[in-house]
Parts: C-alpha cells; structure tokens; sequence
C-alpha cells in the first residue's frame, strides 16, 4: 500500500431547506447507507476535505452553496476489515461533521465503484436508514442546526 | 428480791474470745460472750439453749478454774427486771438512781448483748472461713503435687505449683486472645461460604436457563424452511442452534438461475456467500479454475485480503442456487462469539483448500474429484 489512510475523517450531511437529506448506498456493502465520507490526505484541510469527497461522490460543487462545519467530532472504533488500511496499532478515528445546504433536491453523479444508488429522504427517516450511529446523530442534529433559521425566515 | 452472781471476763478471757484456737468448746464461747459484767448468771441461763442450762455449772466452774472469767459482785433483782449492781471492788457507780437511768441502761444492755452475739457470730464465720481456707490450699497442694507429678513424668522436669499456674494462665490468656481472631476468621468462613453457595445455585439457575434457550432455540429453529439444510452443512458444523438462528438472522437468502453470473469480476462488493443448495463455477478471466457445491463458500477474498473490495473473479451458477449472502459489516456488529465462529469455519474451510491444493499432483489425479481441486473466487 502506498500510504495508510488517516484517522481523520470528514462526514457531510447534505440536506435541503424541507429537511431532506441526500444518502448514498455502499458500494462494498450493498444496503447500507450513508452521508458523504472521506478521509483527510496529508496535509489536507478539513474543509477542502469535505469539498473534495462532495465532488467525488456526488458531482456536486459544495462551494457554490452553504457548507458548514458543526463543529462536532465523532470518535469511533474503526470496524476490523477496514483497519488494514490504516498505520498499524490505529484504531480509532475522528469525524469532523460538516452541513451542506441545498435550496433543493438535486441530481447526483455517483461514483460507480464507492455507491450503488442514491436517495433523497426526510431528516427522521434518513437518521433512521443509515448504518452508522454517529452519522445518524449527525443527521439528527438538523433539527436544532436549521430550526431557527428556518423561523427567521 | 432475789440476788444474782455477777461475773466479769478476765484478760485472758477477751483474749481467748478473740482468737478461740479451739482452747475451749463452743458452749463455753457462747456463755463466755455473755458475760458482760452486768447480766447476772440467772438473767444468762435465760437467753442460752436447754442443752446449755444443764452443763451451766460445770462451764463456770471451768471458766472461773481456768481464770477467764472472774465473780465480780450480787445483785439484787426485782420482779421489775431491773438490775440493782453492787460494786464488789468498791469502784463501780450506782446506775439505779432514776427511772430514765434505769431505761437507759436496759436499752443499753440489749444493745451490748445483740453486739456480743453479733461478734459470737463474726468469729464462728471467720472459723468456719479459716478452716475452709485451710481447706482449700490443701486441696490446691494436692492438686498441684498430683499434676507436678503428671507433668513430670511427661516432661521429665520438675515444676512448680507456682510456675504451673503461671503457665496454665497464660494459656488461658492466650486461647482467649486467640480465640477473637478465631471467632472473627469463622463469620468470614461462614460468609463466604454462604456466597458461594449462593453462588452456585444462580450459576445452576443460569446452566438451567441456557438450557431452556437452547432447547427453545432448536424448537424455533427447526421449524425454519432452510434450518434443516443449514445445519447439515460443514459450515455451521459447530455452531449451536441458537448461533444459527442468528446467522441466519444476518445474513440474506439470494438465488441464482441456473446460467446467472452472480459475481463480476472488476465488481466492488465485499459479501461472501455460502451455498445451501446447487453449484457454482469459478471463472477467472474466462478459465473455469473450480466448481463449488453445497456447503462451500466463495466471495470472502475481498473480505478476507486486506485489499480493496473488489472481485478478482467470475461466479456463475451451474445450477439452481439457494445462497446465503453475509455481510462483513454485520459479522461485526454481531456477538463476538458468533463472529468468532464465523471466522473460524471460513478459516477451516480455506486452510482444507489449501491441503488439497499442496498435494502432489500424482495424488490430485488419484482423488480426481473435482471438488478438492476447488479455489474460490480468487
């Protein structure tokens, strides 16, 4: 292996203002879903982390809308098939979570060899459908990220 | 008016009262005690006992030859009961000038008389202590004497009795002392004994309740369609019956027509698959390198290599297939033990690959089964 990945790692949870989130289906483990998820290169900025994996999953450009970093860090136990690929003896990693907000549901181009399909849910529903805990309570965090927003408006 | 000899104890007399040494008898004690220099001889065979009275002449006489009592005077008595005392010696006073006088002195010879039989009785109390004291440190010299030669004859050593006691109480210091910690060690005893009985009977209680899930999970899982195939397979050889159920629990029941390509090379997935029923061919860049049949499993390369989750081969069903597709991800979000189980029969299952597949060639032909020239979908 050339490099070992980072135990640094990014979640964007995309989302549009009627609280519909975007979830991915992996392509390695056919039926889960899941927010946009990278890990950090070297010498990566977490921000252009997020900008660049949106890019790479979804074909969409998160510069041209709101991205947001929520400032919260997920700490979780790397699943053991997927720990080869990391620095030996690590173990854990930590995600960054950002928000990118859409004015409305859009097209997604989908990596062909990281997801097998896409879907726009209701916020409840998609903290529901996603496999991993911690994006789950990232996706559930929309209620107090948006609300307020949405009143001011 | 009658008159009364009056007698008075000599010296000799207190002396003797105060300490008897057993020089005279207890009637003379007892007479000599109410002597008091006032009480006439008449007024004294009153208060003493009938067996007394008789022998009275005889104590005096040996009283007064022995020289501890001596007639001091008469008196003269009134029906009145009063004392009208004549000083013999001429020094004495005349106490019976008044009536109030008379009274006085009344009361004050009742005193003096409960006094003296008061002191009659102290000094037959402290005989009586003296003889059983005496008593007593015979027995206790006996005793020592009896044990020093017991010891002796143990020890072969000379003891004393002194010694011996001084030992006996220390010991018996000792064993009390010991005997708190004792005391203390067997409430521990007896509670860890109690816990550990409790103990035991929940671990019974637990043995007994896994029991009744497995039977309850072997219940269930028989009345599942695929139960009874699973669990002829090799696979599950040594899964119990409620790890079964959640195998089967986590994985996916798929099919294949008889034709279909169930795996593409180049694809990204990395589920395994174990084949309940049918057969499947290996193809690798379209060279058949095995065919794979009941009980076997193929797809784990990706899984299992550490590479990135790609099919490094095609799978095509040769037959109608019932599989049984497994995600890596539930293996880990399943209890260790069963993910544990798991690994292990496709450890198994690869390393009897790998002995069939290090064969001499010679020998494969022999076999010539197919099967155990199988390679899965690496």
């Amino acid at each position: 292996m050339a490099h070992y990945k980072q135990p640094v790692s990014v979640l964007v949870v995309i989302y549009t203002a009627k609280l519909e989130v975007l979830l991915l289906e992996r392509a390695d483990h056919p039926g889960y879903w899941q927010s946009v998820t990278g890990s950090c290169e070297p010498g990566e900025k977490l921000r252009d982390v997020a900008i660049r994996e949106v890019m790479e999953e979804t074909g969409l450009d998160a510069r041209c809308y709101e991205l947001t970093d929520w400032e919260k860090q997920n700490e979780y136990e790397i699943y053991f098939h997927w720990r080869h690929r990391y620095a030996p003896g690590v173990t854990r990693n930590t995600e960054h979570v950002f928000g990118l907000r859409l004015p409305l549901m859009a097209e997604v181009k989908l990596a062909p060899r990281e997801h097998l399909n896409y879907k726009w849910l209701p916020w409840r529903e998609a903290a529901d459908k996603v496999f991993s805990p911690s994006n789950s309570e990232a996706i559930l965090l929309l209620d107090r990220k948006i609300k307020p927003k949405l009143e001011s408006h | 008016m009658a008159k009364d000899r009056i007698f008075l104890r000599t010296d000799v007399g207190d002396e003797l009262l105060k300490n008897p040494g057993g020089r005279i008898s207890g009637d003379e004690m007892l007479l000599m005690a109410m002597i008091d220099g006032k009480t006439g001889i008449k007024g004294i065979i009153k208060k003493v006992p009938p067996s007394v009275r008789e022998k009275l002449d005889g104590v005096f006489a040996h009283l007064l030859f022995s020289g501890y009592i001596e007639e001091i005077g008469i008196v003269a008595t009134g029906s009145t009961g009063q004392h009208k005392q004549v000083d013999a010696n001429g020094t004495g006073e005349n106490h019976s000038n008044g009536k109030d006088c008379a009274g006085l002195e009344r009361e004050l010879e009742e005193v003096r008389a409960q006094l003296e039989a008061t002191r009659i009785r102290q000094k037959e109390i402290e005989v009586v202590f003296h003889k059983l004291r005496l008593r007593t440190s015979a027995y206790t010299e006996i005793m020592h004497a009896k044990l020093n030669k017991r010891l002796k004859v143990i020890t072969g050593s000379e003891i004393s009795g002194e010694e011996l006691r001084a030992s006996c109480e220390r010991e018996l210091r000792d064993a009390l002392e010991g005997l708190q910690p004792l005391n203390h060690a067997v409430a521990e005893q007896q509670d860890v004994l109690d816990k550990t009985l409790r103990l035991k009977v929940s671990a019974k209680q637990l043995e007994k309740q896994e029991k009744e899930r497995e039977e309850e999970s072997g219940k269930l899982a028989q009345s599942h369609p695929y139960y009874m195939k699973l669990r002829g397979l090799d696979f599950f050889k040594g899964f119990a019956n409620a790890e079964l159920l959640q195998f089967m629990d986590i994985s996916k029941l798929q099919k294949a027509e008889s034709g279909e390509a169930i795996l593409n090379e180049g694809d990204v997935g990395m589920p395994f698959y174990i084949i309940i029923s049918g057969s499947v061919s290996i193809y690798k860049h379209d060279v058949n390198i095995a065919s794979l049949e009941q009980g076997d499993f193929f797809g784990e390369f990706a899984y299992l290599s550490g590479e990135e989750p790609y099919r490094t081969a095609r799978v095509v069903a040769d037959t109608a297939c019932d599989l049984m597709m497994v995600d890596p991800l539930d293996i880990e979000f399943a209890p260790v033990q069963l993910r544990l189980h798991v690994v292990e029969a496709l450890l198994r299952g690869l390393v009897r690959r790998s002995l069939v597949s290090s064969k001499p060639l010679k020998n494969l032909a022999q076999d010539g089964a197919g099967k155990e020239l199988d390679m899965t979908s690496k």
